[in-house]
């Protein structure tokens, strides 16, 4: 075969180059001659579609890091992240785990962002009985194979995130409650297990459903879905938005053709502080959604924390990303079994996380055998006056103030 | 009632997608080209215009003009050192080079304004006006009237100046409008800017429409080129009616199926036309190579 | 045949995980890359859906290991013939034309596709994607079954294409390629011919697709239908000469693990931020200064004969080699 001739060459030296690239790769890159730190491995994405969330929570690994070495690090060593990038691809990012067990040696594991990058990867930290805790996957899919190395730290998993949205509505006397509800849903994962649960509770409740439909995850245009809710006289908005964008898009589209509900909850959007109020200025005002975490809260490190994040990555509007929050978190926990346990036996931090509570800037909270949280609760959050604040439960709202209904005109 | 509010909604959207398509039939009118950059072109566009707003407080209606005059002459650039060389060669070639500028576009956006969703907001695009039962927001009457503006322009341009007779020519018979004169080469790199420069005028307008990220463009491409194949491959008048027609459907179907399902409608019409009348309305291009 | 026994051989030196995964998505690209060759190479219509027969492969296969429990690495053949058959009833709306509508065809496919895996939820699981039991093995043994598979298939894929090269059907795609009016004329049955091509080429991306799926032990509609894997089975068939047998494998064994390690030479997220750019530069450059590709080009330089661009029919049956213009699309 002629052409044969000519790929045997290269072909053989690639292969070659890649088995002494390989030797190479082992030793020289970020594996610490002093084998008393702790090598935490983690592979994010910092480039690509979820570069924003990535890179968050990239700094917040990195605070976390830089807090912990400077109380003395864990038992008297210091800790040293090794990161690679993957580029918000599932299949680099398991690569990348494979790389940090079988070639840099690293003692344990931290997530990745978002539960599309965890589901792969907890895979490869599950072959080899190594712990992965992480802060931001926390979708169902995360936890229905059942492993065991698998820790998720935010105080409760997605289903469960409107609790509180739905106990408040049940305080309200019979005839303050809406009537009617309207559930527009992205086609996400997290946002339609939201959404589900809370159906499933307002229909319990006697709350009709007016309008229940699924929409792209590319939907940018809301009128059509508002003239239709406003037309089955919803009063009750429980939307399954993934971002700012499909949130923010909806309430300029409701707003221009004049669909307004009494409630307007969302999953996901009012909680990004410094866009939500430039893309809608009043309109924002009484929307809902919940959080894991708020960066006023005084849950106990939280101060440390964001004091230690703004002084690393300062930014103009003085803004803790929300990931930077979870990622800490993870590291918080991860840290705790290690201390506790007295070393980096991945055996027994798994063991002991299974059987304990920890404290972290999250909440205070253990897991059950698959890694879910056991023990917490979401806050619900409005925008009052232009301020986010912690309206539901009673007993953490912010100055005791009670949620805004009905809301004013967007 | 819901219905009209649909066709009102339609015929406004309509308008912008006939002016998205029509630089990629245009394209394949002079090159024979499927343009697989053309909505990539088009959200390169409405970066540059949000950098130009936010940065420099130009309005996006107004930098219509400077991205135009820009990607015209980048659109010709391209023609001529990259593409012209290609067409007569290997046309797979020609569309292999425009699948990787549309990534180099997809790549660089991410780089440079990262992967969050990016929307043009200015002051002025908020309000509703309501006719009745109908609610139409300014934003689309907006985007609406630029779009006819600048297709009427386009219009003109082809069929009552020496320039779009010659693109014309060239469009229905290469050979033949080499023979009687026109330097088919030079038409081409020009109407390729043409086309360009039209992708780039729509750019801020869906910008101020949708918000757009780097990977946007792959879910235009597909709408674009359901357009161009039900107005027939390289007819001007064919993308105009076809956009409409195809706006019209979108936006009825949504207020009749879920949202996600209305999507499909592009897709469905595109295989129809395929299976039941492969050059489209008025494709007479198309025809001769089917 | 010596690098085939360098890579049989390379896992029992002790491979570890990391280059195990290398290795196995080097082979995964090169197989699917030798597919796609055979309707975008030899028969020259670019086709943009083997992505979406990679993604369609993850998600029978997955379905059929969830809803019947038959183990992937069995079945995938069989989903391969599946999607093969899908391929059939694509190529039939695509490749009566000549025209550009296959490309058009092709990418829409790919988009449906996606699209109905992330919204028939009730079977796929919808964005949520599909989770698959993993293959209870010891990590390194896993590691080493599916090395050897996709070496496998990668063989096969070579093998086919090597058989389709050397006979009748071969000669008659490159007829197709070169002008498609002459074939026809000349009694080839274009259409058959044309869609066979696009068939096998599914087949080999559905099988790809499969065993990624079980890879990963996870599918759903992003990773699936990731671009930048159709992206790259393109630039790696095209830099390594397309309308070779070997050009492909080449193409993929080059750029493949360089840009797996380009995240580990280069500072920061530099590699991730050019990466896309890159591939898409190396692209234009390629079609536009090399498209004969690397394999072509190298023969040229060594052997200092005049390019015979590529093999065309002529020059096999000894006709003086003449330019023609081609419009397919």
């Amino acid at each position: 075969m002629r052409n044969f001739r000519f790929a045997k060459v290269p072909i053989a030296l690639t292969v070659l180059a890649l088995t002494v690239a390989s030797c190479g790769l082992g030793s020289s890159s970020g594996t610490p001659t002093n084998n008393k730190d702790i090598i935490v491995g983690i592979s994010e994405p910092l480039t690509g579609d979820k570069s924003d969330i990535g890179t968050n929570s990239d700094n917040g690994y990195k605070v976390w890091e830089s807090v912990v070495n400077s109380n003395g690090g864990i038992n008297g060593r210091k800790v040293k992240i090794i990161q690679y990038d993957n580029n918000s691809l599932a299949d680099t990012a398991v690569s990348q785990y494979q790389k940090l067990v079988t070639v840099d040696n690293a003692d344990v594991l931290l997530g990745p962002v978002s539960s599309a990058l965890v589901i792969p990867t907890e895979a490869v930290a599950a072959q080899y009985n190594k712990i992965f805790v992480e802060g931001t996957g926390g979708s169902p899919q995360v936890f229905a194979r059942n492993f065991n190395n698998v820790f998720f730290v935010q105080p409760a998993t997605v289903e469960h995130q409107a609790d509180p949205l739905v106990s408040w509505i049940k305080s309200l006397p019979a005839d303050q409650r809406p009537t009617v509800a309207g559930y527009p849903t992205n086609d996400d994962p997290f946002a339609q297990a939201v959404i589900d649960t809370v159906r499933a509770a307002f229909e319990g409740m006697g709350i009709k459903t007016g309008y229940k439909q699924t929409y792209p995850p590319t939907q940018t245009d809301f009128t059509a879905i508002g003239t239709q809710m406003k037309a089955a006289k919803v009063d009750i908005l429980v939307q399954g938005s993934v971002a700012d964008q499909d949130a923010a898009g909806a309430v300029k589209g409701y707003s221009q053709v004049g669909f307004q509900p009494k409630v307007a909850y969302f999953a996901s959007g009012p909680d990004s502080a410094s866009t939500w109020l430039q893309l809608l200025d009043k309109k924002a005002e009484a929307t809902m959604t919940s959080l894991d975490w708020l960066q006023e809260s005084t849950v106990p490190g939280n101060k440390e924390f964001v004091d230690a994040y703004l002084k690393l990555f300062p930014n103009k509007d003085n803004v803790v990303p929300a990931e930077a929050a979870e990622a800490y978190a993870a590291g918080e926990v991860l840290a705790a079994a290690i201390k506790a346990t007295g070393g980096v036996d991945n055996a027994k931090l798994i063991t002991w996380l299974h059987a304990n509570k920890v404290q972290s800037v999250e909440g205070n909270f253990g897991w059950d055998a698959a890694g879910r949280p056991q023990g917490g609760t979401f806050d619900m959050i409005q925008w009052q006056s232009g301020k986010l604040v912690i309206a539901w439960p009673a007993d953490v709202a912010t100055n005791g103030t009670k949620p805004v209904i009905p809301k004013p005109s967007w | 009632m819901l219905l009209i509010q649909g066709l009102v909604l339609g015929i406004l959207v309509g308008g912008m997608y006939a002016l998205m398509a029509s630089g990629l039939t245009l394209i394949f009118g002079v090159m024979r080209l499927i343009n697989i950059a053309h909505a990539a072109v088009i959200i390169f566009a409405s970066y540059l215009s949000w950098q130009l707003f936010i940065g420099l407080g130009v309005d996006p209606l107004l930098s219509i003009v400077i991205l135009v005059v820009v990607f015209f002459i980048a659109g010709a650039l391209l023609q001529k050192f990259v593409l012209s060389a290609l067409i007569d060669k290997d046309l797979s070639l020609a569309l292999l080079a425009t699948l990787g500028v549309a990534n180099v576009l997809e790549g660089s956006e991410g780089a440079f304004w990262t992967s969050s969703f990016h929307s043009i907001n200015t002051g002025y695009a908020a309000r509703t006006y309501q006719f009745g039962e109908i609610f139409v927001p300014e934003i689309r009457i907006i985007t609406f009237a630029a779009s006819v503006i600048l297709l009427a322009g386009l219009y003109v341009l082809l069929t009552h100046s020496n320039l779009g007779r010659a693109i014309r020519a060239t469009t229905q018979n290469r050979g033949v409008a080499q023979l009687v004169g026109v330097n088919v080469n030079r038409i081409t790199m020009i109407a390729f800017g043409i086309g360009i420069a039209v992708a780039a005028a729509a750019g801020p307008l869906m910008g101020m429409y949708y918000p757009f990220y780097p990977n946007s463009h792959w879910g235009w491409i597909g709408k674009l080129m359901a357009i161009v194949v039900l107005g027939g491959l390289g007819s001007f008048r064919g993308t105009l009616l076809a956009a409409l027609i195809l706006g019209i459907a979108e936006q009825v179907a949504i207020l009749y199926i879920p949202a996600n399902w209305a999507a499909m409608v592009f897709f469905v019409f595109l295989f129809a036309v395929l299976i039941v009348r492969p050059q489209g309305f008025f494709g007479h291009v198309a025809r001769e190579s089917l | 045949m010596v690098p085939l026994v360098i890579l049989v051989a390379l896992p029992f030196n002790g491979l570890n995980g990391f280059l195990l995964d290398l290795l196995y998505f080097t082979f995964t690209y090169a197989a699917m890359s030798v597919g796609w060759n055979i309707i975008g190479g030899y028969t020259g219509y670019i086709s943009l859906a083997n992505l979406g027969f990679f993604g369609l492969g993850s998600y029978v296969a997955g379905l059929m290991l969830t809803h019947l429990g038959w183990p992937i690495l069995l079945t995938s053949p069989l989903v391969g013939l599946l999607c093969a058959l899908v391929a059939a009833a694509v190529g039939w709306v695509a490749l009566r034309t000549r025209g550009p509508s296959f490309v058009i065809v092709t990418l829409a496919f790919t988009f449906i596709v996606q699209f109905l895996a992330l919204n028939l939820k009730d079977i796929t699981g919808g964005s949520a994607g599909l989770y698959l039991p993993l293959l209870s093995l010891d990590p390194l043994l896993r590691g080493d079954l599916f090395y050897y598979y996709m070496l496998g298939v990668l063989v096969l894929s070579i093998a086919v294409a090597i058989g389709i090269r050397r006979s009748r059907f071969g000669l008659g795609l490159i007829a197709i390629r070169e002008d498609e009016g002459k074939a026809e004329g000349s009694g080839i049955n274009t259409s058959l011919f044309k869609i066979v091509a696009f068939m096998i080429s599914a087949w080999f991306a559905a099988v790809a697709g499969a065993v990624h799926a079980q890879y990963l032990n996870y599918i759903d509609p992003d990773l699936a239908f990731e671009l930048i894997i159709m992206l790259n089975m393109i630039v790696m068939t095209l830099l390594g000469s397309r309308g070779t047998v070997w050009g492909p494998v080449l193409g993929a064994f080059l750029l493949f693990p360089l840009q797996s390690y380009l995240v580990y030479w280069l500072p920061s997220t530099i590699a991730g931020e050019v990466h896309l750019a890159l591939l898409g530069v190396v692209l234009v450059l390629v079609a536009r200064f090399m498209p004969n590709g690397l394999l072509v080009t190298a023969q040229e330089l060594i052997s200092r004969r005049p390019p015979p661009r590529l093999e065309t029919v002529a020059v096999a049956s000894g006709e003086p080699a003449q330019g023609r213009v081609r419009r397919n699309g």
